[in-house]
């Protein structure tokens, strides 16, 4: 299936949601639900508040998908209200980064266990990435977005989204070396 | 050249995660042939690419059990999604008045009502309010030719013919259900005077002006 096509069909999906078609709501749902629930859980660090919040957020596409213009893609205008809503969330709470991560880092130690699967490792060391670079470094490979498309949902210029792409790259294979992990064994 | 560096650099991302169109994947395919700087670039951002590609083959499937929670959220705001057909006539309803009020002509009237109550007002408060007492009449009495009175129980008519007679004064209306009387007193009496001699006299319980 092509990008066009994936856009075409959150459109028509989104569109027959806006005149409360159950059924096109819940094709909606299904497709989306994978990368909205992976999304919040990475912003919130909090699997069950994570829940909370795509529930709301799908409340919201089925009582706002009448304002969904069709400007950018169905997934980018889901992931929007899901952001928006996550900051709601979070205001108030402290980040629940792993602070014990951080101080082993910062001695030198390795949290990386030899069994630790690659999936592992990228989950520990993008928990060590700072906010704005894990969210492009995401957006981009996990959730398959332009940089206008992720500019859109992070509100930064075009711009600062194709920088900060490679700066986060950077930090992420620099985090890779202070856990021990060369690059090429990742 | 160097802006064409960039620019190729820049499709990295895309080119790996299948944004770029036939013809720039086509493109880029060719300068990174040429190119060991970039094709080094691609493969660390490869790695990346591939770790979340794990990520994306360990996604849960769609959760039945979030969904439901997704429909009762909605239930509870009133908009189930499931077409209620009873609840069409208030939606309709509720569109109608939506519209009405909407409307820019409804608008302007709505504006105009509410200036001629604001006009009405503001003229209005320059006048003298009229206050109500239990002492006032429903009659236009002159204030100074009238006062008000309630006789002692005691009181006898020959008593109170007498002294009505003695300071000038004639029932002009009464009695009331609490037994008020409203007295005229002739052009040139003094109507302080009269109100001092009714209110020593034995016979009046209250004396006081017309107001």
């Amino acid at each position: 299936m092509t990008e066009e096509t994936v856009r075409e069909r959150e459109k028509r999906l989104l569109e027959a949601t806006a005149r409360k078609d159950r059924a096109a709501f819940r094709q909606f749902y299904d497709i989306t639900y994978g990368q909205v629930r992976f999304f919040l859980i990475r912003k919130l660090h909090d699997e069950n508040l994570a829940e909370d919040v795509l529930v709301e957020t799908y409340s919201a596409v089925w009582l706002k998908a009448g304002t969904f213009r069709g400007k950018s893609r169905g997934l980018t205008w889901v992931m929007g209200i899901a952001c928006n809503l996550a900051h709601k969330a979070l205001r108030g709470r402290r980040n629940h980064r792993s602070l014990e991560d951080l101080a082993q880092l910062a001695n030198g130690k390795h949290p990386v266990d030899e069994d630790f699967s690659r999936k592992q490792v990228l989950a520990k060391a993008l928990d060590v990435l700072s906010d704005k670079h894990r969210q492009v470094l995401e957006l981009v490979f996990f959730h398959g977005m332009t940089y206008p498309e992720a500019a859109e949902l992070l509100k930064v210029p075009v711009n600062t989204v194709k920088s900060r792409i490679f700066y986060a790259k950077k930090s992420l294979l620099k985090i890779f070396e202070q856990m021990g992990v060369h690059a090429d064994d990742v | 050249m160097m802006s064409e560096r960039r620019k190729w650099r820049a499709r990295i991302p895309l080119y790996l995660n299948g944004s770029l169109g036939d013809e720039q994947r086509h493109a880029f395919e060719k300068i990174l042939e040429e190119n060991p700087q970039l094709r080094r670039e691609v493969e660390e951002f490869a790695k990346i690419h591939d770790l979340y590609a794990d990520f994306q083959q360990q996604m849960p499937p769609p959760s039945e059990r979030v969904f439901r929670r997704v429909e009762a959220a909605i239930r509870t705001q009133g908009q189930a999604p499931v077409a209620k057909p009873a609840a069409q006539p208030f939606r309709r309803l509720g569109k109608t008045l939506t519209g009405l009020f909407a409307a820019p002509r409804l608008s302007w009237a709505l504006v105009a009502v509410q200036l001629v109550i604001i006009v009405v007002l503001v003229a209005g408060r320059g006048q003298t309010p009229v206050f109500r007492t239990l002492t006032s009449t429903p009659q236009a009495v002159h204030p100074a030719a009238a006062v008000q009175v309630v006789f002692q129980a005691h009181a006898a008519e020959a008593q109170i013919r007498k002294m009505l007679l003695a300071i000038g004064a004639s029932i002009a209306d009464g009695p009331t259900a609490e037994g008020l009387y409203t007295l005229r007193l002739a052009d040139k009496t003094d109507i302080e005077q009269a109100l001092q001699r009714l209110r020593q006299s034995p016979l009046v319980r209250f004396a006081g002006r017309v107001y």
